[in-house]
């Protein structure tokens, strides 16, 4: 093909993105403004990209309890770098396994893989088996176990781009060269995966590090909040104290107690902003993998 | 082969370490021990006998940050330790996890002994097998709780007859009227203790509307309660508003639909009508902030609220403005207004006889209960000079660094023995019991609905309300469109036979009675 | 033959080794539970447990159904997914195509850390996000942008339901699409260059390139996501539907889903009975679907099936 057409192509590419990148961005520039706005001028004018005041009441309050936000921030770390971890390791393992054509067991691991993806048992059996039997409450396996550090979907992502990216005549040479399965795993599989373990580690390190659920069901103690527990927690009071008139009087009380919504906007930036810093980083770790393909001609 | 084994030993190891390692960052792990280490003796006996202190869980209510929830629980602790040898475990959990995680530990079987419900929940937990009955103990643990609250209060924590909590004690009754913001009041030439009726307020707002044309005049108290809920309630509505009784249980005991009454009609037409004069807050239903919030950011004159005493000073205090308080709908108790919060002993405590020692202190002993409420002396407070019955914060504490920032002294035990918080009026407390010693009773005080027989409907019935009856009773849409919709929606999900079924059920406990 | 099998057995176990971490946690995780899912049948009564509560057969099933509003939840349920599926697939495989192109490497960089920003925030900061441009009194919308444009009125989005099938396509889109696209982007990235190097040698176009090799190659993902999807069609985001929205009555008719409309009725009643009916309704009616669809999917073009 020739470079002029190429040359539009990349063109209307880029304008593409850009466009799209505006889309995306727009509310989250809002968000970061009004976290920066005054209360007051927000209920006056409207929420705006040029607020007539700016405050910084909203990031001192946060200041004031800067003690409970950088514990809820190193517990959500850590709950992520573990999980992920630990998660892509048996993910990756179980995909392996599932991706191999001839191994017997094949049709029925996936199918009960699969299987977990549409029936659940629901909250409290669940919860049951979690603190009855593993004794998990107020632990950071409580944070890291349920639910969150393998499922279906991920199996089936990897196991599918296993089956399509990986040839199998490799796998073949590889055994008939002597090479045992980890060996396999290890050398061979791996390296070439690059990219979709880029992928759902940033999948799951997203879902550990949003997670409030596990938070809210098994942990008590305040020191093990995560970021997005403590978040939550707040913005639902709010919403709880607001819905129930029963408690009249009482909840007016309480309710002047909840930070306004701009301290609300500055903690959900609070609680964005780690990860967003995070992720370019991690990226560039794997961008060898990435791009490696994604430069043509 | 011998490095798939290291690598299979490796990985395994490190499944392992995460699995029990990580378990122990954590001091106080899951099972249920007391903070400094005492562990319940005799725990599979229900009664302890061996002289060591036995502890008890208390869940309560706790939100935003408590840093101090140890120190107080010690403080509270050797009060208790001294007094019958109980020491307690604070639990505070969020106003947003509490049902969930209360559930799940009651579920799970996990040690809890005491724990308050509210109203919304208590009889289908009680149906749930949630709780313990605790009759047994009210002539001879609890001997000194039952004066004080009383026979009336008490029957709001019974089902059939069997008790299985108690109500906390704070504002029994609610009367329900208007805040305003007192220098816009006086600046029309109003005054505040003449506003008495609907008619008296339509007035007001007329005049300062005029007056103030940008400015909001009235809104509920927040986005999920309406105007016509906060101003002009005159029905005890029966746990679920789902069937109620007019007038303030004051005339017979017929169960009706509240939503088909004349006077629900005359309330959301009159409404309707505030509503397109613009005196409503225009996104009253999916508004975020509070009225309070609004009042002090200049946006709104006042708002409909359910009042009590010293209800004025405290919106003064969120809103930045003096306020005062109109009372349009005098003062009347219900089950639902007296249940609010009642203390139960959940069917997994370990110690029901020393649980139901403890509720007594709540109850009689002041010591305890600001122990609670206000956390140490010296450390969360210091008494006013020269007041027994003030307190304020101690030198370099204020309330964004206080360990103990709990002030919900409404849910614990008899708020009437508390201190009071500098800033409100010394005789709180004195002009609190007044009103609820004052104010209307309805007849049907005690009864609970049962709603298992009619599960189904109910869940409809919520679905129904959540659909039109914030958008009517803030005139946001047009009544003579819109109440027939409601109405029958109502019907199609079952509202009569909710109302047959209650009926029937207060037809029985009144025949107990 | 005995010495056969058990070599083929050996042969196999290394995978069967590697397999066993995740098999173990999912029997803890999922299927252990699962037979807590009697209780969807039962009366749970906190003093008896999940094993001693009576049966009930398939009362707690019934309000689900027995109600005007069944219709409305089941149709907006559907509806929306659907609409999910396809407008997130679309948008996501041609940003996917788009992303993939583009030479430059940083410029790659940058567009991925932001189109993947909106998978990063909670659904409930989204809410209020929403709430800042569409509210009637504040909102961004209302109060700058149509006066800037010359219009004079403004909109009640809070109060009028029409809109809110557009609204909430667009927040999903928003919020979902940078994820989809991550995962189709790895996948072309997956794609073997030669087959590009032989197009190019062909004198293939781009569009033509784009049409015949990458599109086709990387049917298998996108047949799996839908697949997948189509396994979640009874459930919806939560946030989506109920924090997204504001909880506002008026809008019931376009934004009640199945998982709203349980939430709301099972509030107060806080019934674990019949919550985990409804989870079981769901689960059974996109299990279903599933495998009609695999089966479909299987008659078609066998690799790409899940199983």
């Amino acid at each position: 093909m020739n470079t002029r057409e190429n040359k539009i192509f990349q063109v209307v590419c880029h304008i593409i993105m850009i466009l799209l990148c505006f889309f995306v961005l727009a509310p989250f520039l809002l968000l970061i403004i009004a976290s920066f706005t005054d209360e007051q001028a927000i209920l006056q004018n409207g929420y705006s990209y040029f607020p007539k005041q700016f405050s910084l009441t909203a990031y001192r309050y946060l200041l004031d309890q800067r003690d409970y936000i950088f514990n809820a921030i190193k517990v959500s770390f850590i709950v992520t770098l573990a999980g992920t971890f630990i998660g892509m390791c048996i993910t990756t393992m179980l995909s392996y396994t599932l991706s191999r054509r001839d191994f017997p067991l094949r049709a029925i691991l996936s199918f009960i893989v699969f299987f977990t993806m549409l029936f659940n048992g629901g909250l409290v059996p669940t919860y049951l088996v979690y603190t009855n039997v593993l004794h998990v409450k107020n632990t950071f396996v409580g944070l890291i176990m349920p639910g969150l550090l393998m499922n279906g979907f991920f199996v089936i992502l990897v196991r599918t781009f296993f089956t399509t990216s990986i040839p199998e005549a490799l796998i073949e040479s590889a055994r008939i060269d002597g090479a045992g399965e980890f060996l396999t795993f290890f050398r061979i599989v791996l390296p070439l995966s690059l990219p979709i373990l880029a992928t759902i580690g940033l999948m799951m390190g997203v879902n550990y590090w949003n997670d409030w659920l596990n938070g809210l069901y098994y942990i008590t103690d305040p020191s093990l909040f995560s970021l997005q527990n403590l978040l939550n927690r707040m913005l639902q009071d709010v919403q709880f104290l607001q819905t129930n008139s029963n408690l009249g009087a009482n909840a007016a009380e309480a309710l002047s107690k909840i930070p306004t919504t701009t301290v609300r906007m500055a903690m959900a930036v609070v609680g964005a902003v780690p990860i967003m810093v995070a992720y370019p980083f991690f990226q560039k770790y794997f961008v060898k993998g990435i791009t490696i393909g994604a430069v043509k001609g | 082969m011998k490095k798939t084994l290291l690598i299979v030993a490796l990985i395994l190891t490190l499944l392992t370490m995460a699995a029990c390692g990580n378990g122990s960052s954590n001091p106080s792990g899951s099972t249920p021990v007391s903070a400094d280490g005492e562990a319940g003796s005799g725990a599979s006996t229900p009664d302890n006998n061996s002289g060591e202190p036995v502890t008890l869980v208390l869940a309560h209510f706790g939100g935003g940050s408590l840093p101090d929830t140890d120190i107080v629980a010690e403080n509270l602790s050797s009060i208790t330790e001294e007094l019958i040898n109980v020491r307690i475990e604070l639990l505070p959990i969020t106003f947003a996890a509490w049902e969930q995680q209360i559930n799940l530990m009651v579920s799970g079987g996990e040690k809890l002994d005491l724990v308050h419900v509210m109203m919304n929940n208590f009889s289908t937990d009680v149906a749930k097998g949630k709780f313990l009955a605790i009759d047994q103990y009210m002539d001879n643990e609890a001997k000194e709780l039952k004066e004080v609250v009383g026979d009336a209060y008490l029957s709001a924590g019974q089902i059939d007859g069997i008790q299985y909590g108690v109500p906390s004690i704070r504002d029994m009754a609610a009367s329900y009227g208007v805040c305003f913001r007192k220098d816009l009041l006086e600046k029309y030439g109003f005054n505040a203790d003449d506003i008495k009726t609907v008619e008296d307020l339509e007035a007001v707002y007329e005049v300062v509307s005029a007056g103030e044309p940008d400015m909001y005049m009235t809104y509920g108290q927040g986005n999920s309660i309406s105007i016509v809920n906060q101003l002009l309630t005159s029905r005890d509505d029966l746990g679920n508003g789902f069937g109620v009784l007019l007038n303030r249980g004051q005339d017979d005991f017929n169960v009706v639909n509240w939503f088909s009454t004349d006077e629900y009609r005359g309330y959301l037409d009159m409404v309707r009508d505030w509503y397109l004069k613009g005196w409503i807050v225009a996104d009253a239903v999916t508004n975020t902030e509070s009225a309070t919030t609004l009042v002090k950011g200049g946006q709104l004159f006042s708002f409909c609220t359910n009042l009590k005493p010293g209800y004025d000073k405290q919106a003064g205090l969120s809103s930045g403005y003096e306020m005062v308080t109109s009372t349009i709908s005098p003062a009347f108790s219900t089950t639902t207004q007296v249940g609010v919060l009642s203390w139960c002993l959940p069917i997994n405590c370990e110690y029901p006889s020393e649980a139901m020692q403890f509720m007594n202190l709540m109850y009689t002993n002041a010591d305890v209960v600001n122990a609670f409420d206000w956390g140490v002396e010296g450390v969360h407070y210091v008494k006013v000079e020269g007041e027994d019955n003030l307190i304020t914060y101690p030198e370099g504490v204020n309330e964004s660094n206080t360990g103990w920032g709990l002030n919900l002294g409404w849910i614990f035990g008899n708020q009437l023995l508390s201190y009071v918080w500098e800033g409100n009026d010394p005789d709180l407390y004195v002009k609190l019991k007044e009103f609820n010693d004052t104010a209307i009773i309805s007849k049907a005080l005690g009864f609970q609905f049962d709603a298992t027989n009619v599960k189904n409907e109910v869940a409809a019935l919520q679905n129904v309300t959540a659909e039109y009856r914030l958008s009517l009773e803030y005139g946001m849409v047009d009544v003579d469109e819109n109440l027939p919709k409601f109405l029958q929606a109502l019907e199609d999900a079952g509202i009569n036979k909710v109302i047959a079924e209650k009926q029937a059920q207060l037809d029985a406990w009144l025949a107990l009675q | 033959m005995k010495s056969s099998r058990f070599r083929k057995a050996l042969r196999f176990a290394p995978l069967m080794v590697m397999a066993l971490p995740g098999l173990a946690y999912l029997l803890i995780n999922n299927y252990i539970p699962m037979a807590g899912l009697v209780v969807a049948f039962k009366n749970y009564n906190y003093a008896q447990g999940i094993w001693g509560s009576e049966w009930i057969g398939f009362k707690n099933f019934e309000y689900l159904f027995a109600t005007k509003d069944a219709f409305v939840i089941t149709r907006n349920t559907i509806l929306y997914n659907v609409g999910f599926i396809v407008i997130n697939t679309f948008v996501a495989v041609v940003v996917a195509i788009v992303l993939s192109e583009i030479a430059k490497r940083v410029f790659n960089r940058i567009y991925q850390t932001v189109i993947l920003l909106p998978y990063l925030i909670s659904i409930v900061i989204v809410s209020y996000l929403v709430f800042a441009f569409l509210s009637a009194d504040v909102g961004f919308i209302n109060k700058t942008l149509f006066p800037a444009l010359g219009i004079d009125k403004s909109i009640a989005w809070y109060s009028e339901a029409k809109y809110w099938p557009v609204i909430l396509n667009i927040v999903n889109l928003w919020k979902g699409f940078g994820y989809l696209t991550v995962i189709y982007l790895s996948s072309i990235v997956g794609i073997d260059k030669s087959y590009y190097e032989a197009a190019q040698l062909d004198g293939a176009s781009k569009l033509q390139t784009i049409r015949k090799i990458t599109i086709p190659l990387i049917v298998p993902v996108i047949t799996m996501m839908v697949l997948l999807s189509i396994g979640r069609i009874f459930y919806s985001d939560f946030g989506l539907f109920y924090q997204v929205p504001m909880n506002s009555g008026m809008l019931y008719s376009t934004t009640n889903v199945i998982d709203t409309y349980v939430y709301r009725g099972l509030m107060q009643l806080g019934d674990i009975g019949m919550s985990a009916a409804a989870g079981l309704y769901q689960s059974l009616v996109g299990f279903i679907l599933v495998m009609v669809s695999n089966l479909v999917v299987r008659k078609l073009s066998p690799d790409n099936a899940l199983f």
